[in-house]
């Protein structure tokens, strides 16, 4: 999981993609630390557990849970781990995001996108 | 998995026939015997649960293979107290927690099935099935049955207000997790409304309101919530400041 997050933030690094963690683990130093040598860069909600906990009022009962949120803020999938699914999921929000942007494409060599 | 995730979380819930009165060491008291049985299997299973990790570490170390009464909790002689007590008060509303207890606790399919069978062919109308109602995607997963069938028959004859909110809460969250489209959804949302319009115990009400939380903002197409929060560095942030993102959320954690 971790080591395949790690190369989507990378493959996506120049593009409108964020990859934001909910950490519930009860040891911030343990798991700050445990960060750094897993080399996870992204940026991550610090959720204590307990009933006021962004777990609790998102209803999270098993762990990882995942949702793709599009550029909108429209919630578009949840629980997706496939990791060829994953990417191609993301492929197709970011794509939708850029074009919403303004149809620049920094990654010219994707082509034959079936929108407009 | 994720049904089985939720009951499991269901079942940290203090059965709301155990916790309530103080045990009177009266010997005919139903509720004293089953308080007792409880605080006995509670004890077992603490002690078992340190010898059991300590004979497992043990076993690591030696390289040995892990001891069989490591895997299997020491509970049989308290099934069958259940059983006896179950028989004890057979046809009476009594039966119900003890029978509950073995289709909760047996670790054998058959004393798991014969509760069960019990508790449906005698027991269906009582007052006191809401702990059973509760925890019954797990139960009727260990007895091979069909929790929302099970349900339907509960709702249409069971008359006591705790143990139908208790249904409505239950397969309004089993339709939730078996959704697969708007309408499945709004049928889910329904039960789950039931539970707050019968007056239900608070416990149950708030589960409710968890529920419909997640249809009315968590489901495919909804806006997403805000989360406001700090990130790893005490630095506060929020969800809406990645708009024009794309945002992949992913709870988790080492453990």
């Amino acid at each position: 999981m971790i080591p395949h997050e790690r190369s989507l933030v990378e493959k996506l690094q120049n593009r409108p993609f964020a990859l934001i963690g909910v950490n519930s683990d009860q040891n911030l130093e343990q798991a700050r630390s445990l960060m750094q040598e897993q080399k996870m860069t992204w940026r991550h909600f610090y959720d204590q557990a307990g009933s006021g906990s962004i777990a609790t009022a998102w209803c999270v009962h098993s762990w990882p849970t995942l949702y793709y949120i599009d550029h909108q803020g429209v919630i578009r999938h949840q629980d997706v781990r496939r990791e060829d699914e994953m990417e191609r999921v993301l492929e197709e929000m970011v794509t939708a995001a850029e074009q919403d942007a303004g149809g620049r494409k920094p990654e010219p060599k994707k082509k034959g996108d079936p929108r407009k | 998995m994720r049904i089985m995730t939720m009951t499991a979380a269901l079942l940290l819930l203090p059965l709301p026939l155990s916790a309530q009165d103080k045990p009177k060491p009266k010997q005919d008291d139903a509720k004293a015997e089953y308080q007792s049985l409880v605080d006995d299997y509670d004890q077992t299973m603490q002690k078992w649960r340190k010898e059991a990790m300590q004979a497992a570490e043990a076993a690591k170390q030696k390289g040995g293979d892990v001891p069989a009464t490591a895997t299997e909790p020491p509970v049989k002689e308290l099934i069958g107290r259940a059983q006896d007590l179950a028989e004890k008060y057979e046809g009476k509303d009594d039966a119900v927690q003890f029978l509950t207890f073995v289709t909760l606790r047996a670790p054998g399919e058959n004393h798991v099935k014969k509760a069960f069978t019990t508790l449906v062919a005698d027991h269906l109308k009582s007052p006191q099935l809401a702990a059973f109602v509760q925890n019954l995607p797990y139960i009727a997963d260990r007895s091979n049955a069909n929790a929302v069938e099970l349900l339907d028959t509960i709702l249409d004859k069971n008359k006591h207000k705790p143990v139908l909110a208790a249904a409505y809460l239950v397969r309004g969250q089993v339709r939730m997790e078996n959704a697969n489209s708007a309408e499945d959804s709004a049928v889910a949302k329904k039960d789950l409304e039931q539970v707050a319009a019968l007056d239900a115990p608070a416990e149950l009400k708030k589960q409710a309101a968890s529920l419909l939380f997640q249809i009315e903002h968590l489901g495919i197409g909804c806006t997403v919530p805000e989360i406001e929060g700090k990130d790893m560095d005490g630095v506060a942030f929020k969800l809406s400041d990645y708009r024009g993102k794309v945002v992949m959320l992913d709870f988790w954690g080492f453990w």
